[in-house]
């Protein structure tokens, strides 16, 4: 049996790939904030509000979920597209940048301890469910896991592949939260600015695409177009790095 | 209501992040996707065309935050 007979094409693939490294940065950074919650709070305070933060995001996925059918394929193409687009050009944008050494690396274990020093400054509550601790942990798991939804949203519905997308997502999830699990730390060993440098690349080439299908182009090689698109953002990213560094370098020396 | 305010500042956040960045990529969006396709001859290039653009923009912003930063 050859992987078409299994559904599993170069894009569809390719939109598993995303949603599962897209997912996996967000789902790292709220681990992060859940672990100093736990740690310094309480595990239980910190369990109830990543709970409640999941269960609301199920209710959100289950009502507003169905409205998108109802979006004629066009739009829905188009403005997926453009979402990707701002989305994933934003992210490469600020690798590029990270990687030319012109603003910091995203350090999870400064963020732990910033965290942590920030919830140990609030005296803990007297009553069991610690309200603070369990808005903090809420307010992670909501704030990020809506970008996790955006993610699946925008890299699975235009093509049909929210299935995909899900599985992918739902991957990264169970990996982060294994991880994090097992060690009790935050994964500062992630490497977040390769991660998204490659998610950016991903998101921007098929913002690219959607927003080509959705003004009517004919893409040459139709929908295999995402892979040439992916290598062509990869070489600009890459080259957009040399002249960053290379502009910051010659500055320093003048 | 104040965490709400930060969920859709959060939501914006995801998609701005330079204001003239973002601008420049929503004008070629116009541009490219629209107004292009009506004036070139082929359409088989109107993806190419559209990818280029963007190509264009990331290197000119990270070039000129390059340059900012580097003063």
């Amino acid at each position: 049996m050859d992987m078409a007979s299994w559904g599993l094409t170069g894009p569809t693939v390719i939109v598993v790939i995303a949603a599962f490294l897209a997912s996996l940065v967000e789902i790292v950074e709220a681990l992060t904030i859940i672990l100093a919650v736990g740690v310094v709070r309480g595990w239980r305070p910190a369990l109830i509000g990543a709970g409640a933060g999941i269960a609301l995001l199920v209710i959100l996925v289950a009502i507003f979920g169905p409205l998108l059918s109802r979006v004629p394929i066009q739009w829905l193409q188009l403005g997926v597209g453009i979402l990707l687009l701002l989305f994933g050009m934003r992210w490469l944008r600020k690798a590029v940048l990270r990687s030319a050494g012109i603003i910091s690396l995203h350090d999870e274990a400064a963020i732990f301890d910033r965290e942590s020093r920030a919830l140990q400054k609030d005296g803990r509550s007297r009553t069991t469910l610690d309200p603070i601790a369990v808005i903090t942990s809420f307010k992670a798991v909501v704030l990020e896991g809506l970008e996790v939804i955006f993610i699946v949203i925008a890299t699975g519905s235009a093509g049909g592949m929210l299935i995909p997308a899900s599985i992918g997502a739902f991957a990264a999830m169970v990996l982060v939260f294994g991880i994090g699990f097992i060690v009790h730390k935050p994964l500062a060993n992630v490497p977040e600015n390769k991660l998204k440098f490659v998610v950016g690349i991903l998101l921007s080439a098929f913002g690219v695409f959607w927003i080509g299908e959705g003004a009517g182009f004919a893409w040459p090689g139709a929908e295999f177009a995402v892979l040439a698109l992916i290598a062509g953002f990869l070489v600009v990213a890459l080259l957009a790095v040399k002249l960053a560094h290379r502009t910051t370098s010659m500055a320093e020396v003048s | 209501m104040t965490w709400i305010l930060a969920a859709l500042r959060e939501l914006f956040a995801l998609f701005v992040d330079d204001v003239w960045f973002t601008l420049a990529i929503l004008v070629w969006i116009v541009l490219g996707a629209f107004v292009m396709p009506e004036v070139i001859a082929d359409p088989v290039w109107s993806g190419p065309l559209l990818f280029s653009g963007f190509a264009v923009i990331l290197v000119v912003g990270t070039w000129m935050t390059a340059k900012g930063r580097g003063r």
